[in-house]
């Protein structure tokens, strides 16, 4: 059971993070294309960059009790890909909105 | 040492692709994200070290940590900030490629356009033409 708990956890903030993002329409709700391609680019780099990290025995599954056990790849379990797509749309999702609250704040100076 | 190379090595890649994109782009809401996310990433990455769900060949790191979190794992906060805002603008399609970065926000200068738009769209949100406002 303690095994599924960071798979939960982050299946929690994703959806979390995906509410917000229907509620003000900032990426995935707003336009989804564009959005899926930033986060499948920006998930497959990063998983590239892990791989490295794995292949040169710099980082590693710790002991497994907050894991599932499933991999994608030797030394990246599932857990992983879940971690890249949270931060790539968390960092998305900042940006943008970021971004529409100056956009609201120039305009608004009109 | 090898883990600070290789983010380093990676985050120069990563600039080096994505700097020319970003230099147009507001610089304002790319600092606050960069915080937050920096912020968030001391909280998270302290949990997933702390509670043994990744762990590290101490030989290969700086061995400079906060609390639990390596310090090198602040590159994938700093490689998320440049790469994803980047390819977000590169797909942004031939739509708003070929007004060029610094084209005016054509949507409000001319009503024809803007009509086109529907008059409930979002004022010029980071990635529509008006992201390079200022």
């Amino acid at each position: 059971m303690t095994g599924w708990l960071y798979l939960i956890g982050l299946l929690f903030g994703l959806t979390g993070l995906a509410v917000l993002d229907w509620r003000y329409r900032v990426a995935l709700f707003a336009q989804p294309a564009r959005a899926l391609g930033t986060l499948g680019i920006g998930v497959a780099i990063f998983l590239v960059w892990d791989m490295v990290g794995v292949g040169l025995n710099i980082f590693y599954v710790g002991s497994a009790a907050y894991l599932t056990g499933l991999r994608v790849a030797p030394e990246v379990p599932v857990e992983e890909l879940l971690f890249l797509t949270l931060l790539c749309y968390q960092t998305l999702l900042l940006w943008l909105a970021f971004g529409r609250h100056r956009a609201h704040a120039l305009a608004s100076t009109r | 040492m090898t883990y600070v190379v290789l983010s380093v090595a990676v985050l120069a890649l990563i600039a080096l692709i994505t700097l020319p994109t970003l230099r147009h782009l507001p610089a304002r809401p790319l600092v606050l994200t960069a915080l937050v996310l920096i912020a968030l990433t001391a909280v998270f990455d302290n949990v997933i070290v702390g509670l043994d769900i990744v762990a590290y060949d101490d030989a290969l790191t700086s061995g400079i940590r906060l609390w639990y979190a390596p310090v090198e794992d602040f590159a994938y906060a700093l490689g998320a900030v440049m790469l994803i805002p980047a390819v977000w603008t590169w797909l942004s399609g031939p739509r708003n490629a070929t007004r060029g970065h610094r084209a005016t926000p054509a949507h409000r200068a001319t009503p024809a356009h803007r009509a086109t738009r529907g008059h409930d769209s979002e004022p010029a949100t980071i990635g529509e033409s008006g992201e390079s406002a200022s």
